[in-house]
């Protein structure tokens, strides 16, 4: 991944550097460190990454307003003091100051520092959470704002992952929470492809989502594997251009959560209880999405493939709200391409009646799941 | 021209909702979408990824009007509308000021234009009442859209007092939404996704500010049917401004500061008082200049460009020279806007008018924190927290404190009604702040005669810049 032009090693070394700065600042002015900061010297070509890093480096300080004097108090006073010696016609600046300060305790230079203390330049810098990170996990955090920067300005993004059910249905919660719009894009394998803008992208093409796009951006990134490819508005007015990111998420299958008890369950017993009706199926966790437009998306949690290819989804719906089953029963009335078995709780209140009695695809069940009522169920869809 | 479906099939009920700032369309039943979009409705596209049809908020009006149309024709069974989601009031002005002439006259002339319009009058001659007279004409839940918190705090207040209701506040840490509500530019364009559809008339206040790529996209994120817009100051050196029509409406009744001085504005006066750089100021200037200049010769920059400016911040990052040239050109700027001898010209002025309500303006936040250490006056600045600015222009008001510093937030529509005396520092080549920065000034009082000073270094680029924002006709 670039960093404004650095490579890892160098980023690191300019972090070290600017940490030391931070750290060596720690208890003084906001404005001492910004100016501190501006002094470092680098080859010019690294200006920008200089920026870049400065920014990173006063992000991760605190910064606190001394909590000793209330400056605004201090003001109140002065001002007021002031005004009243102009009516009076008795006004002497340094007089002023002198008396005021005096009342408040305070000999006049440090009355007058702490004047506008609580103004940005005037906070004093805390450079704790810094000394506790390394710079490799600056140049992480470094990484990710610098993908997250760039989809500011992006009109439209394709996400391409590979990830397990939990951390798609993740991604997808993420997009509806930021009212983002996607069309799936048919891919092979396991993997999922997404092209996501805006609602209101369909008129014009514009930067107004490019804020909740970079807010996808750890949800992307926490997937096995990633590809975000970006149409990006680098300058006003000027012609996109196209950036593509890759990645791969540290992702421990040993230490991940389990499929809950009711989805292992179907896992382990699906394929003996499938065995009869279509000899030749397999039975496996799924990771593809179901979706149809203006309906509903999500991705079910196992999926049964016959001999001859054909697939069928299963989902557990065991402790989900309502809504989501209306939506999977939206879902099955509006056509599949793919059939899909929803298993729902009795908990949930939802009659199998809700679809025509025909249809195979709501299966409603109390306390435990028979896998061999799901398998029955995947037969009918699958019959030919 | 009769629309009819071009099939047996039944005709579809249409559903309207608001979506993200768009109204998505959808028919039941869902096969019914083909023949509506056929309709040629105003704004819809077809949406593949939700299998709608789409329009931006702001076609919600026109939409609406072409559904009935269809409706009546037959081609569509029904409308259910669950876009709309503002209520009808029943607000009650609370004894409101006679209206003047031109105010009824700028309400009568926007409700002749389907309640959508822009109205352009000076500072200080109501335009705040002709938004109140507006909003109890139309009796819509309103959103006004303000440019600062200041104004957000005056429109707050003057709503409360005028329809003795709660008024709700989004922006500034606050997010209130009641039927009528007051948020700021930045606000409506982060929000308006969810607000768009729970209000039927949106006032925006300075309206030109409106028309910037990202706020544009604020009104159009709204179905807000009625739609006002005020300004002193329409025109922007962009030209954007022609959008305005579009987005709120034509201009429907404008009324210069000349035709309103004396009767509805104070009489005013503007003096521009040439001041010398003291002999060190020049010398450091001089140089300054000087190595600005030769960075620029050398690099073969040209500023008259569109990119001209850009181009000459983009090279200088680049090298040792290029960042020396950009510190020296600070430091000119610097010793042009904030000489010393422009504080002693201040502290004259201060004498000259004792007691008299003072504005002193610069461009900067650092000349108006040294004005303020200077002559001990308290100082608005982006930094102030609300509650501090509230108490100051509170005293300002009363009286109190009748000398205030500040950059560039009481530029604009701030109610300061006493301010008598602007004393303009520093400020940019704009026009339009320049005006706004007068009429800070040009409340009416009985007997108030107010002068507007502009203090400006001879002999440096300040010249230029003094001549350009003063080319408007209020200052001829």
């Amino acid at each position: 991944m670039p960093l404004q032009g650095l490579s890892s090693a160098q980023a690191e070394a300019l972090l070290t550097e600017l940490v030391a700065v931070a750290v060596e600042h720690h208890g003084r002015t906001q404005g001492e460190l910004v100016a501190a900061l501006a002094e470092v010297d680098v080859d010019p070509s690294l200006q920008r990454g200089l920026r870049a890093a400065c920014k990173l480096v006063i992000d991760q300080c605190d910064f606190a307003v001394r909590d000793d004097v209330d400056p605004a108090d201090l003001r109140q006073r002065l001002f007021g003091a002031a005004a009243a010696a102009r009516a009076a016609g008795t006004f002497v600046r340094d007089a002023v100051v002198a008396a005021v300060a005096a009342d408040a305790g305070l000999d006049v230079p440090t009355f007058l520092a702490m004047l506008y203390a609580d103004l940005d330049e005037a906070r004093l810098v805390d450079a704790s959470a810094l000394r506790a990170m390394s710079p490799a996990e600056l140049v992480r955090r470094w990484d990710l704002a610098e993908v997250q920067a760039l989809l500011l300005r992006a009109l439209a993004v394709r996400i391409d992952v590979e990830a397990r059910p939990v951390e798609v249905r993740a991604l997808l919660r993420a997009l509806k929470l930021q009212q983002l719009l996607f069309e799936p894009v048919p891919t092979e394998g396991d993997g999922l492809a997404l092209v996501v803008d805006g609602p209101a992208a369909l008129f014009s093409q514009s930067l107004r989502y490019g804020l909740k796009l970079a807010l996808l951006v750890p949800r992307v990134m926490a997937c096995r594997t990633w590809r975000l490819e970006a149409m990006v508005q680098l300058k006003k007015g000027g012609a996109p251009a196209r950036f593509t990111m890759a990645g791969k998420a540290a992702v421990d299958d040993a230490t991940a959560a389990p499929p809950s008890p009711l989805v292992q369950g179907l896992l382990d017993e699906l394929p003996a209880a499938i065995a009869a009706l279509l000899p030749g199926a397999t039975v496996a966790e799924n990771h593809a999405l179901l979706a149809v437009p203006g309906v509903a998306a999500c991705v079910p949690d196992v999926v049964v493939t016959a001999a001859d290819g054909r697939r069928c989804f299963v989902e557990v719906l065991g402790f989900w709200s309502r809504d989501a089953v209306w939506k999977r029963v939206a879902l099955a009335q509006a056509g599949l391409s793919t059939p899909a078995v929803f298993c729902v709780s009795e908990r949930l209140r939802v009659s199998e009646a809700a679809l025509d009695a025909d249809d195979a695809s709501l299966l409603a069940f109390k306390g435990s799941l028979s896998a061999k009522k799901v398998a029955e169920r995947v037969g009918r869809l699958l019959a030919p | 021209m009769t629309s009819s479906s071009p099939s047996s099939a039944p005709p579809p009920q249409v559903h309207l909702r608001f979506f993200a700032g768009t109204i998505e369309v959808t028919t039941t039943p869902r096969e019914g979408l083909n023949l509506v979009e056929g309709l040629g409705l105003p704004g819809c596209a077809l949406d593949e990824r939700t299998g709608s049809l789409r329009a931006p908020a702001f076609c919600y009006a026109d939409l609406v009007l072409a559904l009935q149309r269809h409706q009546k024709e037959g081609a569509v069974a029904g409308v259910v509308d669950e876009a709309r989601a503002y209520a009808t009031l029943e607000l009650v002005a609370q004894s409101p000021p006679a209206p003047r002439d031109y105010q009824r006259e700028a309400v009568e002339a926007w409700r002749r234009a389907r309640g959508r319009g822009v109205v352009v009058l000076p500072t200080g001659a109501g335009k705040t009442e002709v938004a109140l007279m507006a909003i109890a004409d139309r009796q819509r839940a309103t959103l006004v859209v303000a440019p600062t918190l200041d104004l957000v705090r005056q429109w707050h207040e003057a709503l409360q007092r005028r329809f003795a209701v709660e008024v709700g506040v989004v922006g500034g840490g606050e997010h209130t939404v009641l039927p009528l509500t007051v948020t700021t530019y930045d606000s409506a364009w982060a929000h308006m996704e969810h607000l768009g559809h729970r209000f039927g008339l949106v006032v925006f206040d300075e309206v030109h500010h409106l028309v910037s790529e990202s706020y544009a996209l604020a009104a159009r994120l709204s179905l807000a049917p009625y739609r006002l817009g005020l300004t002193a100051t329409p025109e922007r050196s962009d030209g954007r401004d022609e959008l305005l029509g579009g987005l709120v409406g034509p201009i429907v009744l404008r009324k210069e500061i000349d035709e309103l001085e004396g009767r509805f504005l104070a009489d005013y006066d503007t003096e521009t008082i040439a001041v010398t750089l003291t002999e060190a100021e020049r010398a450091a200037w001089t140089t300054a200049r000087a190595t600005y200049r030769q960075f620029i010769t050398d690099e073969r920059i040209s500023l008259g460009g569109p990119q001209g400016w850009s181009n000459f911040i983009k090279r200088a990052a680049g090298s040792a020279e290029g960042r020396a040239a950009l510190a020296a050109w600070r430091l000119q700027k610097r010793l042009a806007f904030a000489s010393e001898q422009k504080l002693h010209v201040v502290d004259d002025l201060l004498l000259k008018h004792p007691g008299a309500r003072t504005l002193i303006f610069s461009d900067d936040n650092a000349t108006a924190y040294a004005v303020s250490r200077r002559f001990l006056v308290p100082v608005i600045t982006h930094q102030t927290k609300v509650k501090e600015r509230t108490r100051l222009l509170q005293a300002f008001a009363d009286g109190s404190l009748p000398i205030l510093a500040t950059s560039r937030v009481l530029n604009e529509g701030v109610d300061v009604p006493d301010a008598q005396v602007a004393i303009i520092i520093s400020g940019t080549g704009s026009i339009r702040e320049h005006v706004q920065r007068l009429g800070r000034i040009l409340r009416p009082r009985p007997g108030k005669r107010a002068i507007l000073y502009e203090l400006v270094s001879q002999d440096t680029s300040e010249t230029f810049t003094s001549e350009r924002r003063r080319d408007h006709r209020a200052y001829r």
